[in-house]
């Protein structure tokens, strides 16, 4: 895969503070992001957070109530979409259906007064990139929906655009293409060094693509860091909720000193230690466990497995086990007064050593718990 | 449920009754004597021959086709141009800019053609091609309108945003994007236009002047004087031009691949 | 404003010019030309009035009429084999395509006193003096039935055709006889193409003008020719504006009343521009 001239530097890209307001409803609140030359970024967030409204102010489409735009320190704030030099790509392929493949990456280089001469060679180097030479001729209704998005992805890029905006581009495709597309896109962008701003509410997409996310709720940003990062160190209890199965504890009973929170229900006791650093005073703690973090063992063997300390546990009973592709979910269930249910995950390789209705103990290390605050909504 | 024996008689009878007026004037139209008879006695080209070296017919031929292009083109141009208003613009209400669309096509003709005979007559318009071809794109502007703001309708917007990302104008992605779309939905609309222009009597009436008269206009003169074989076969020539403009249409639809969109 | 508004201009202004002023012109003549009371003349003299009523009578008969007769012929053209679809559509086209004019033409030339009809009858011997099958209603009845029959169809089919045939199946599955399947399923159903069918026929009736005049009686004048005749013959130009604004304000309320049912583009037969734009996603 080879695209000459590919070393077009992407372009740094600063939201300042954008909010935009459609009469009483405050789509976006005071959004601010920093996007550096030639990074993947990912705007994550469900339907109704304002992602798409972010990407579209950030195109041209809309205007922003306040705020600021800079591409590369220029201000293009009020520049209309035609006038900024992007490339972008959309849920529905958006290609132009009265016009053939090769017809459709040549407009953007018409609009953009890139000569007749040197057209020809560009777009032949876009279809190569993304491996769609033999079908110059054919009309979008005349292919695939991945080839389709194939075309869209080389007119998005053609022109070497200083930044590639992404609407939620895969969602319209069946899983198994979109895991290869996801490795395309990234490997081409990352070739081009385009920056790029990609929408999606699937996590999974973003953590696979992206060099930061910007995890969006209600129109604010919630946390605006790597993935890495957002998986273990979550700022608030929805960022941890939103990027990747938890099991949340919650409890008015909490005993917190400087170095350790321990909370604990009627049949479960956790306590964490790190990331105390990012509460503040009145923040109220809440301790993550990721399913796949816990064991499970005999409820007999309790004492021997909770000796050596540290920690956390939860007694209770198998209600299901439910097998999903590569893993095994088992849902434990601690009873009590507050109905705690547990979620654990297995690799399907592992034998199961329980069974439903058994009474077992879920166990893991306290150092797995992740500490952040509830989320202030 | 399959029809019954009984409805498909019937059916077949109401086509008979439906096809009998074009039937007979079609067959008449051959006739060799001076009176209208079915069935035919002798047939003869004279009246197809009487007409067609008859600089009068000639002339009305002459205008109802200039007319009806033009009116063809007008209402093309503004009924395009008030469905995009309907479909995208924001600052009218879209039921507003549907009703005043549609309304030519609901409202008597007799009130459209006092109503511009009116003004034109204030004006000093009238009896020549572009006065009642300006009067005729009224009535066709529903036509045109209807058609394309459905063919709008199913348009994806996406389209439009990835040719404006793509660094078209408004403009051009008006004209390179949206309008190649729409066109065989115009195109459609306008030859709808054209028919109704081309058999208009009433408008035309209004406007016409012994100089300046189209086919309808003469047919309809002849009528109210009396009944002859020529009148028959100048109507079969009327209806001949309606057929195929009829035709083209469903070749278009055809082409378009999908179920045709109201004839009305 | 925006773009789309901004292209939207030009038609509306165009017609603005060329439909709407000549409609308010009208409305104000009505009123001036001489005075009001051009309404007090239409509301008392028995010639205007008699006249709206022909109009509304004749006009309710044949869309009465037009359903009875298009709602089988829409029915076979849904549900009958590809050969008699074809026949029956092609027909229908056929007589929908030739000018009202040529039919009303072709009306007479079938109905006169020396006609095809009174010719046949005479030579057959059946009858000896012609019969008066034309200058009456009963003409007018039959050509604008004829005019209109298409519509009804067009408007009926396009609903029938939308209607999955497996519904009946379904109910004949489940025990309904035919007629019953039909009556309780596909009619219901139906019902919204033949409202937009009632209303599209009822409303152009109300503005016939060729076929009432050339096949019409002395003193049977629907009001569309009251009007032409007010300005041409009697050069009343204000009454006929006057009587026209009646007719509008009665069309107008039929569509106002209408369009709370049945959305005005299925009345003119393209429901798909009735909805909201369709959203992309």
């Amino acid at each position: 895969m080879s695209h000459n001239g590919s070393t077009a530097p992407g372009t740094q890209v600063d939201l300042q503070g954008i909010s935009k307001r459609y009469g009483s409803f405050l789509a976006l609140d005071d959004v601010s992001i920093t996007i550096e030359p030639g990074e993947f970024v990912t705007l994550l967030g469900a339907s109704g957070s304002g992602k798409t409204t972010l990407l579209r102010i950030l195109a041209g489409f809309l205007q922003p109530t306040s705020g600021l735009i800079t591409l590369d320190a220029t201000d293009v704030t009020r520049v209309p979409v035609y006038k900024r030099n992007i490339g972008m790509v959309f849920q529905n392929y958006a290609l132009f259906p009265h016009m053939n493949v090769e017809k459709n990456i040549s407009f953007p280089l018409e609009m953009r007064k890139v000569p007749r001469a040197r057209r020809d060679e560009l777009i032949t180097g876009a279809l190569r990139a993304v491996h769609m030479e033999d079908f110059r001729r054919r009309l979008p209704r005349e292919l695939s929906g991945g080839q389709q998005q194939r075309v869209a992805l080389a007119r998005a890029i053609v022109t070497k655009p200083s930044i590639l905006l992404m609407d939620e581009p895969l969602g319209a495709l069946d899983r198994r293409l979109r895991e290869s597309m996801q490795i395309e896109i990234l490997k081409l962008s990352r070739e081009l060094g385009l920056t790029v701003v990609n929408v999606t509410h699937d996590q999974e997409e973003a953590f696979t693509m992206s060099d930061r996310i910007a995890l969006l709720s209600h129109g604010r940003l919630v946390q605006y860091s790597t993935p890495a990062e957002m998986y273990e160190k979550p700022n608030s209890s929805l960022v941890a909720e939103f990027v990747g199965e938890s099991n949340v504890f919650r409890s008015d009973e909490l005993v917190t000193d400087r170095s350790r929170v321990e909370i604990k229900g009627d049949t479960w006791h956790v306590a964490a230690e790190d990331g105390l650093e990012r509460l503040s005073p009145g923040d109220r703690p809440v301790v993550i466990v990721r399913p796949w973090s816990i064991s499970l063992t005999d409820a007999a063997d309790k004492t021997t497995v909770l000796a050596e300390g540290g920690r956390s546990h939860l007694e209770g009973t198998v209600s299901a086990v439910i097998y999903a592709g590569e893993s095994r979910k088992i849902i434990v269930h601690g009873g009590g007064d507050d109905r705690r249910e547990l979620i654990v995950r297995q690799p399907i390789e592992t034998e199961l050593n329980v069974a439903v209705g058994e009474r077992v103990l879920a166990h893991w290390p306290s150092v797995k718990n992740l500490l952040t605050k509830e989320h202030a909504a | 449920m399959r029809p019954s024996k009984f409805t498909i008689a019937f059916g077949i009878l109401l086509a008979i009754f439906l096809v009998a007026p074009t039937i007979i004037v079609t067959v008449t139209s051959f006739s060799a004597g001076e009176i209208i008879q079915f069935p035919l006695k002798e047939a003869s080209l004279r009246w197809y021959e009487e007409i067609l070296t008859d600089r009068g017919w000639l002339q009305a031929f002459g205008n109802s086709l200039l007319v009806g292009l033009f009116a063809a083109l007008l209402a093309a141009v503004f009924g395009v141009s008030i469905a995009f208003m309907a479909a995208r613009g924001t600052a009218v209400p879209r039921r507003l800019i549907v009703n005043a669309g549609i309304g030519p096509i609901l409202i008597p003709v007799v009130v459209i053609a006092i109503g511009i005979y009116m003004v034109f007559s204030r004006l000093g318009l009238g009896g020549d091609v572009p006065s009642l071809a300006i009067a005729h794109s009224v009535i066709g502007i529903p036509f045109v309108f209807i058609n394309s703001l459905a063919a709008f309708a199913a348009l994806e917007e996406n389209v439009e945003d990835a040719a404006l990302a793509c660094g078209a104008s408004r403009a051009v992605t008006l004209f390179r994007i949206v309008l190649p779309q729409i066109a065989p939905s115009v195109l459609v609309g306008s030859l709808l236009a054209f028919g109704s222009s081309w058999d208009e009597v009433i408008v035309a009436q209004f406007l016409n002047t012994p100089g300046f008269r189209t086919i309808p206009v003469v047919i309809w003169g002849q009528m109210r004087e009396g009944i002859q074989p020529s009148t028959a076969a100048v109507g079969t020539l009327l209806t001949l031009i309606s057929m195929v403009v009829f035709i083209v249409i469903a070749l278009v639809n055809l082409n378009r691949g999908r179920r045709r969109q109201g004839v009305a | 404003m925006n773009f789309w508004t901004l292209a939207g201009l030009p038609g509306i202004v165009f017609l603005g010019a060329v439909f709407g002023i000549p409609l308010v012109l009208i409305v104000i003549r009505s009123f001036t030309d001489p005075g009001p009371e051009n309404y007090l003349e239409i509301f008392t003299n028995e010639r205007y009035l008699g006249s709206i009523l022909r109009t509304v009578g004749m006009s309710l008969t044949v869309t009465l009429v037009c359903l009875v007769l298009a709602y089988p012929y829409a029915y076979l053209m849904a549900r009958s084999s590809t050969f008699v679809k074809l026949l029956l559509g092609a027909m229908l086209l056929t007589s929908y395509w030739t000018s009202s004019l040529v039919r009303t033409f072709a009306w007479g030339a079938i109905l006169n006193n020396t006609g095809i009809i009174n010719q046949f009858l005479q030579d057959l011997g059946v009858i000896d003096q012609p019969l008066p099958l034309i200058r009456n209603m009963f003409a007018v009845f039959v050509g604008m039935t004829h005019v209109l029959l298409p519509y009804a169809v067009l408007a009926i089919y396009a609903t029938l055709r939308t209607i999955d045939v497996d519904l009946e199946r379904a109910a004949l599955g489940m025990g309904a006889r035919p007629v019953k399947a039909f009556w309780r399923i596909t009619f219901p159903l139906s019902l919204p193409g033949v409202a937009a069918g009632a209303i599209l026929v009822f409303v152009i009736g109300l503005g016939f003008y060729l076929t009432p005049m050339y096949l019409g009686g002395p003193g049977q004048e629907l009001v569309s020719e009251m009007v032409a005749r007010e300005v041409q013959d009697f050069l009343r130009p204000g009454r006929a504006a006057a009587l026209s604004v009646v007719l509008l304000v009665f069309v107008g309320l039929i569509l106002v009343i209408a369009t709370r049912f049945v959305g005005l583009g299925a009345i003119v037969g393209n429901a798909a521009i009735d909805g909201r734009k369709n959203a992309a996603k």
